[in-house]
């Protein structure tokens, strides 16, 4: 083989997976009736498989394919990230664009260096963790991706095809084809999420870190790779040097993308090298080879081990324990949105947190797209689960998409005879901007909305009919916020919690103005 | 049609104004199944009534009015029906109309 074959053979490898990823996303969509794994992609990381079971304190069997990761990792090392990561493929292009920019040099020094950021990194989120926090899937690279295609990226897309349809029709030959596209590609709704500049930020961020060094992202922060370095640094596949072939040109070591060849071409930190095969073709006198087997044996250990200092060590664990509680306390005193509705099926709002890997996947499938990522109205460690905003699209009466692609079983699956008596929320009305409770018109929307049977609003009323919810009917889908035809907030809104119900009720200030009344008398 | 949730305000009086305008020639109802509550989403299959009924009429109104005498109702129960005949547009009334039945 050619020493290039092997480069060629990744980069294949590199497009495929990343071709895949993004194409599982995309399909992901009403009716998925292609019986493909549509969850697959986060249940292959061993990071999320961890730290979703230790925060829930249960063993989340869904995250078996993990351990095809992990047995990968014992035996090649740190492949996947060279192979197969969607996110690193991303990375490698933009470095590619980036690569016109000059980046600093590497540092000079005999030995390669391991990178201790993203284990201290790592070590800080397996604390939260431990704590009942799940923040890996922020930084998770397979949930990290399908979550950008899933709340950014695709919307953006179908927001521009909305456009251009439009375009198409006015050219007559077009027409239908623009009609059948826009019924194939596009969903009841074209939103485009509130935030969703935040989760774009967050990408292009990451890709701009390339101007400093390639890889950055894997080779300081994600906690993924780190953990990928602690179970493959003493992997028997790796990088070999013919010591009495190599004429010390250090080609390897300027084209090495993740900065894992020492200064004498020679040494290789096993836990950064991500197997991408450039300094095969690099080095002029074929030194270099990938196989099985003993490589030199190490001077110094500790160049070869991903490890910390104890002191850093102790400093991560430290701030972490501390912070975690902080976190825990403060997130209770910032839960208080009233209308936040979780998808149907979900767990317990603790639970809830403790699973959700953040992949975006039941906001891509949500039928109606009212399935939205929360910012921090779910406390700060909210951040990217998924919330109902019955403005954008309401949950379908008979709709058990998003509980059939939850990975981690945050969301549990549900059949539809569960789903239409699943109580999500409650309707109330604010009488305060209702027309008929107004005395401005009558209106009768919300009512003919209603999915349940019997109807949970019902209308009645002497003289002008007005709209009462039945609370044991309601199942708070949303549609009656959804269709309510008052312009700005609804005038009938969904509450998590029954409790909340004095927060809508006549504007909120029924209380209030009660009181004042009576101070007047 | 664009803006529909304002076509939808005052129905009643809006669908009798574009009768007026277009006056409809020939209005068909198909009443095969009739749904007897909880419309237009949101009911049950218990809720549906067979009649296998067609109900053709030549005045818009009339066809409104004969249509609620199968749900049990007057005819003025229906707004629609109340308007037109507040407006003396059609026949509302059930007894004054010729009625035809076809049996297939």
């Amino acid at each position: 083989m050619p020493p290039a074959f092997w480069r060629w053979l990744r980069r294949a490898s590199q497009l495929a997976f990343f071709a895949a990823t993004c194409a599982l996303v995309v399909v992901t969509t009403y009716p998925l009736a292609r019986a493909l794994p549509y969850d697959l992609i986060p249940r292959f990381s061993p990071l999320l498989a961890f730290t979703a079971s230790a925060a829930s304190r249960a063993i989340i069997a869904a995250f078996w394919p993990a351990l095809a990761v992990v047995a990968l990792t014992l035996l090649f090392g740190r492949a996947f990230c060279g192979w197969v990561c969607p996110l690193g493929t991303l990375l490698d292009a933009g470095d590619f664009v980036l690569s016109k920019f000059k980046r600093r040099p590497p540092r000079e020094g005999d030995r390669p260096r391991h990178r201790r950021w993203h284990l201290l990194f790592l070590l800080a989120l397996l604390v939260f963790a431990a704590f009942g926090f799940q923040l890996a899937g922020w930084f998770d690279p397979l949930s990290l991706w399908p979550r950008t295609l899933a709340t950014a990226l695709i919307p953006y897309a179908s927001a521009a095809f909305d456009k251009v349809s439009l375009l198409l029709y006015k050219i007559e030959p077009l027409e239908e084809a623009a009609y059948t596209l826009r019924q194939r590609l596009l969903t009841e709704n074209v939103v485009l999420f509130p935030g969703h500049f935040v989760i774009t930020a967050f990408v292009l961020v990451l890709l701009g870190l390339g101007l400093l060094r390639r890889r950055f992202y894997c080779r300081y922060v994600c906690p993924t790779g780190a953990l990928l370095a602690v179970v493959g640094w003493a992997s028997p596949f790796g990088r070999r040097v013919e010591g009495s072939e190599c004429d010390g040109c250090r080609r390897c070591r300027h084209v090495c993308r993740m900065g894992a060849i020492g200064g004498d071409g020679e040494t290789t930190a096993q836990a950064e090298c991500n197997l991408c095969m450039d300094c095969l073709p690099a080095c002029r006198t074929r030194a270099v080879s990938f196989g099985f087997g003993r490589r030199r044996p190490p001077e110094n250990p500790t160049t070869w081990a991903p490890a910390v200092r104890r002191r850093s060590f102790l400093i991560t664990a430290g701030a972490s324990l501390a912070a975690a509680p902080a976190t825990l306390a403060l997130d209770r005193q910032l839960l208080t949105d009233p209308y936040l509705i979780r998808p149907p099926g979900s767990c317990a709002e603790e639970e809830f947190l403790a699973r959700c890997v953040r992949c975006g996947e039941c906001v891509r499938v949500c039928l109606t797209q009212g399935l939205a990522p929360v910012h921090v109205e779910a406390g700060l460690t909210g951040l990217w689960t998924p919330r109902l905003i019955p403005r954008l699209g309401y949950c379908e009466y008979r709709c058990t998409l998003c509980t059939q692609v939850c990975p981690s079983e945050a969301i549990k699956p549900l059949t539809e005879e569960q789903k239409i008596v699943e109580v999500i929320g409650l309707a109330v009305v604010d009488r305060d901007r209702c027309w008929p409770w107004m005395e401005t018109e009558d209106c009768t929307v919300c009512e003919e909305m209603c999915p349940t049977s019997p109807k949970a609003i019902e209308l009645r009323g002497q003289g002008r009919l007005k709209p009462h919810v039945h609370k044991c009917e309601c199942t708070g889908c949303g549609i009656c916020e959804y269709a309510c035809p008052v312009e700005g907030p609804s005038a009938i809104r969904i509450i998590r919690d029954p409790k909340y119900a004095f927060l809508v009720r006549n504007g909120g200030s029924a209380g209030k103005r009660r009181r004042r009344g009576r101070g007047r008398k | 049609m664009e803006d529909r949730g304002r076509w939808h305000q005052k129905l009643d009086k809006k669908l009798v104004d574009l009768a007026q305008v277009l006056t409809p020639q020939l209005t068909v109802i198909d009443a095969t199944r009739i749904m007897t509550a909880s419309g237009p989403t949101g009911g049950d299959l218990s809720y549906v009534k067979r009649l296998d009924k067609l109900i053709v009429a030549t005045d818009v109104t009339a066809a409104d009015a004969y249509a609620t005498t199968l749900f049990g109702w007057e005819p003025t129960d229906l707004g629609v029906v109340k308007e037109a005949k507040r407006r003396g547009f059609g026949t509302a009334d059930v007894d004054a109309m010729k009625v035809l039945t076809v049996r297939s």
